[in-house]
């Protein structure tokens, strides 16, 4: 581990999280004729979304991002950070028509957030899917005003699926993302929104997106226009990572974790971990060291339960550990 | 202060995870496993769509150094490619076609808005592309081969064929008051000689339809005006300090401006991206979500029944790659290259950067003595701190 101190620090206090997730049946692309259905969904789910997806632009703030309309009455949601700072924005349709919306609430642990367009009137808008059971391999069709809003182009198409999970309510997919795309809509095959762009990696594969899950954890907070969380590019320092409550011993030479301390209160503690424990695996991976455990746990969610697998007193033993959020077990500074 | 604190310790942790492995932070190596099987089953699938495109598609060699791809046309005595990408090549150039044969060249013209070049073959024909004039539908698969039939690259179609050029498109001649908040377009300025200047549009006055469109704001103005061609005429309904009344404009062509965008957007572009040296300016494009390298363009590009709709044409952005249509390609062909000797040397108006791009070496020249790791690691450090100054600028600015 090179950055074992660090991890240390992190580790200490703050543990971490884990699902079960619903195995659902992938489209296959193994033969042109799965490639052609596949392609045949995508063109209308592009098609069919393409009216609801709008660009965000505020003259307070110069930002420029985009929404996805969810909504007949025109509730549109966005990424936090493109509504930073602003009370009103313009929305702008793919056709260049434009209204005003009002500013809603937006939480930016999760970098999400809420506008809705003061007209009133009948919006085209897109079915809200879910994103707790997306995982690597799941395809997923991106819009959004590339490098703002643009007359002479409608939002570009883009097509890819999902490489990593997490953190948290985060997903990665290879759907190449650039500014001005954030707060558009990523899509499942049936054109409904699964998730949100909020952030780009250097990779091409590295495009992160919220899950609309996450919106839906949190909807009447956003609706009643409240603001709260904060934005972060370390996950394991995100307030919503989820933890299980444990100090983590550093010791070399031990396929697993050793836990040195069990946080009062915690999930660990009443799912009876006890120190000089060795947690060995999460659901059934292993885990060879801290590094690997919070890279697992930051893949799940605070609410969710992981089985553990511990040896004790060389015995192995499986427990069930309901995950917390870290600000719940640890008081923000 | 306190957040600026907070940043450097994220970003430290962000930038050293990302280069130590993966770029992600949180891939599970089971997840690399069934995105890689995926995309082989995937790409697999894709080469049956290819074998005939392929046949028609060579890769364009100066030396040892892989410059582009190329399309063979006509009766299959002609190639075309990028013609910016075998500018300064420094040997002969030479064309391997999908049987691994050789072939020397000759060019013979140059198509400089395209940025294409025709290379005559020396000796007998190959295989000729057969042309497709379907057009794709938005959202539609459209694939790359390598002359090996392969796929080199993959994407869908982003957005339908348009002109890059501002000089392509209507221009009105008016600028937008910011803060109107009525309906329609209050007019702040009218620039001289354009098309409003010459009907007598007024500073004050306020567009609040085109073509019986009513207009909510700038961008829509904008919108109405895209299907319109330099030289036509639209109907406006105008409010003036005399009442409403119908004025027709006629458009001129948008003026080139210099295209500057911001250095966090620019830097965005660039990211895990070889852009084409000449990629912004084309008349007849369509815009793909396909990664091709710099040296990929100019072959073939298919759709799922190995139909050839078109050639690549650049590598833009991270986002963007461009591909000319079958028919514009036919057009261009059908009208009179130029004399390569007197092409100008082509460059991207907007690329205020000076790029070098490595070149790839066969394997028996490589030999990485000291100077090639420090090489190496100069260029890794410079992506570090790249790497580091975006996420510094995303966390301050808050926004990207």
């Amino acid at each position: 581990m090179r950055h074992s101190k660090t991890l240390h620090l992190l580790a200490a206090g703050f543990l971490l999280a884990a699902s079960f997730l619903p195995t659902q049946a992938r489209e296959a692309a193994s033969t042109i004729a799965d490639l052609k259905a596949l392609e045949a969904r995508v063109q209308n789910v592009a098609e069919k979304t393409m009216p609801a997806t709008v660009a965000l632009l505020s003259d307070r703030t110069g930002s420029s991002g985009s929404g996805v309309i969810v909504s007949e009455q025109g509730l549109i949601l966005t990424a936090a950070h493109v509504i930073q700072g602003a009370d009103k924005v313009l929305v702008v349709f793919p056709n260049g028509k434009q209204v005003q919306g009002e500013v809603l609430g937006a939480n930016f642990s999760k970098d999400i957030g809420m506008v809705r367009i003061i007209d009133e009137g009948n919006y085209t808008f897109a079915e809200m899917g879910e994103s707790d059971h997306l995982k690597a391999g799941d395809w997923v069709v991106a819009l959004g005003h590339s490098a703002g809003f643009k007359a002479e182009r409608t939002p570009p198409v883009r097509f890819g699926r999902v490489i990593s999970e997490g953190p948290g309510n985060f997903l990665t997919t290879d759907c190449t993302l650039i500014g001005g795309d954030s707060g558009g809509p990523l899509f499942d095959l049936d054109g409904r929104v699964v998730a949100i762009h909020s952030s780009i990696g250097k990779s091409l594969e590295n495009n992160n997106h919220a899950g609309v899950d996450g919106f839906r954890k949190d909807w009447q907070r956003l609706i009643d226009g409240d603001v709260w969380g904060e934005l972060s590019m370390n996950p394991f320092a995100n307030p919503e990572m989820p933890v299980i409550g444990i100090g983590m011993g550093m010791i070399r030479g031990i396929n697993g974790v050793i836990v040195e301390s069990v946080v009062l209160g915690s999930p660990a503690a009443a799912a009876g971990v006890r120190q000089h424990d060795i947690i060995t695996s999460v659901n059934g991976s292993p885990i060879r060291d801290g590094g690997e455990l919070l890279q697992i746990l930051a893949k799940h969610q605070a609410g969710e339960t992981i089985q553990l697998g511990v040896m004790r007193n060389r015995t192995p033993i499986e427990m069930a550990v309901v995950l917390k959020r870290r600000n719940e077990l640890f008081s923000q500074p | 202060m306190k957040i600026l604190t907070t940043s450097i310790v994220a970003v430290a942790l962000l930038a050293t995870a990302a280069f130590a492995q993966d770029d992600i932070p949180l891939l599970r190596p089971e997840e690399r496993q069934a995105v890689d099987n995926q995309a082989d089953q995937f790409n697999g699938a894709l080469e049956n769509s290819l074998s005939e495109a392929a046949k028609s598609t060579v890769r364009i060699w100066s030396g040892n150094r892989r410059l582009a791809y190329g399309t063979v046309v006509g009766d299959g005595s002609q190639i075309i490619t990028k013609w910016s990408e075998l500018v300064g090549a420094p040997r002969r150039i030479r064309v391997e076609a999908f049987d691994g044969q050789v072939r020397d060249v000759d060019p013979s013209g140059v198509f400089q808005d395209e940025d294409i070049v025709v290379l005559d073959l020396i000796g007998p024909p190959l295989t000729p592309v057969k042309w497709s004039d379907k057009s794709p539908k938005l959202g539609s698969f459209v694939t790359a081969p390598q002359p090996s039939g392969q796929p080199a690259s993959f994407g869908v179609v982003s957005v339908l064929e348009r002109s890059l050029r501002d000089s392509d498109h209507a221009f009105i001649g008016i600028v937008g008051a910011v803060g109107f908040d009525g309906s329609g377009v209050k007019i702040h300025e009218v620039t001289p000689k354009s098309g409003a200047a010459a009907a007598g549009l007024k500073p004050g006055d306020i567009i609040l339809k085109v073509n019986n469109r009513p207009i909510s704001g700038l961008l829509e103005l904008k919108n109405s005006l895209v299907d319109v061609k330099p030289g036509d005429t639209v109907n406006l309904i105008v409010k003036s300090s005399n009442g409403e009344s119908s004025v027709p404009v006629t458009l001129g062509n948008r003026p080139e401006l210099p295209n500057y965008l911001g250095d966090r957007l620019r830097t965005m572009e660039g990211m895990g991206t070889d852009q084409s040296r000449v990629r912004d300016s084309f008349t007849n494009v369509i815009q793909s979500d396909m990664r091709p390298n710099p040296d990929q363009i100019g072959g073939p590009v298919v759709n799922l029944d190995g139909e050839v709709i078109g050639i690549t044409m650049a590598r833009a952005t991270r986002t963007r790659s461009f591909i000319m249509p079958s028919a514009a390609v036919q057009n261009m062909l059908n009208s009179e290259p130029m004399d390569p000797a007197l092409a100008a040397i082509p460059t991207e108006p907007s690329d205020q950067r000076i790029r070098i791009r490595p070149a790839v070496s066969p394997p028996r020249q490589f030999r990485p003595g000291s100077q090639q790791r420090l090489r190496r690691h100069l260029s890794e450090m410079q992506q570090l701190m790249d790497f580091m100054t975006q996420e510094m600028e995303a966390l301050e600015n808050g926004r990207w």
